[in-house]
């Protein structure tokens, strides 16, 4: 944990979920604790050292030292809004990144390949995608608002602790694209049960509950299930001559 | 459909048929295959994203 020097222009806006807060011409990012728990994580660099999407963050903050304001994820928040809104439960209202999965592998930013593999095997495929989706739109989100007048995120705690480690935040999304890649390749990982006998309104219920990405993937899967078992079929029908003879002709010279 | 060569001058096109009866896996993955493709159709997503803007569904936005 780093404690911030007492002279540096530092505001602590209670709003009960923490927050990010970038220090004009300090050259510190800090990245704040809930304010009431007592829990804070900080990072503080110098510019060499910082990743590049929060050297940039830095930067634009020096900026517009003057013209400050605060951002939510989801919706803009103004600033006197946070300074005036009560801390707890209605932070909720606030649209803020809800992640299926906890971070912290993400703080582990040297983890071996084996490391990930083991922590994501927990977690079903759909679970995967979503967290892959969120994650990069975590990440989405920090570049397009790189061209606003940031001074200040408001963010959850687990998306706070996320941007406390970009490097492994980074890692983490390449690697869950990677992993997704390699169970596209694979049969019958889905979360649709694609087996005789099952029933088929649960079959569609679950396909109707899907997000669009996982859609593709659930398409995929069973579009390859199909395909692999029409061709175990077909061949052993042929190995073992269960096969039908329509039409002879004279084979062709060469 | 194959075609094989007979080893007589001749090619043979032989065909395989997979009854329901004797390969229902076959068949079920092939109804789930038809009824996904209905489903993820380029209609059937705009469809999608028409209610999730709606609000009728709350997902992960696929980007």
């Amino acid at each position: 944990m780093k404690i911030l020097p007492a002279a540096l222009p530092l505001a602590l806006v209670p709003t009960g979920f923490g927050l990010v807060c970038l220090l004009p011409g300090s050259g510190t990012l800090a990245v704040l604790g809930e304010p009431t728990s007592g829990a804070a994580i900080g990072l503080e660099s110098t510019p060499r050292e910082l990743p590049a999407p929060l050297l940039q963050i830095r930067a634009i903050g020096s900026r517009s030292a003057l013209q400050a304001k605060s951002i939510g994820v989801g919706e803009p928040v103004r600033l006197g809004q946070l300074l005036s809104a009560p801390a707890g439960p209605s932070s909720q209202a606030q649209g803020l990144i809800e992640l299926v999965l906890p971070v912290d592998p993400l703080l582990k930013s040297k983890a071996s390949p084996e490391q990930f593999r083991v922590w994501y095997d927990c977690y079903s495929t759909p679970d995967l995608v979503r967290n892959h989706v969120r994650l990069r739109g975590l990440t989405q989100f920090l570049k397009f608002h790189l061209a606003e007048d940031l001074d200040q995120l408001v963010l959850e705690p687990e998306a706070r602790r996320m941007l406390a480690d970009p490097e492994a935040l980074l890692a983490e999304i390449k690697w869950l694209a990677g992993h997704l890649a390699e169970l596209r390749k694979a049969p019958f990982v889905g979360a649709l049960p694609v087996v005789v006998g099952d029933d088929a309104a649960d079959f569609e219920r679950q396909f109707r509950s899907l997000g669009l990405e996982q859609v593709e993937i659930a398409r995929a899967e069973i579009e390859h299930a199909f395909r692999s078992e029409k061709e175990r079929l077909v061949e052993a029908c042929f190995q073992a001559g269960l096969y039908t003879s329509e039409f002879r002709t004279r084979a062709s010279v060469g | 459909m194959r075609v094989v060569n007979c080893g007589d001058g001749l090619t043979e096109e032989r065909t395989v048929t997979l009854g329901e009866a004797q390969y229902p896996l076959f068949h079920a993955l092939l109804r789930k295959k038809l009824w996904v493709g209905k489903h993820s159709s380029a209609a059937w997503k705009a469809d999608w994203l028409q209610l999730r803007k709606a609000g009728w569904l709350e997902l992960s936005d696929p980007e």
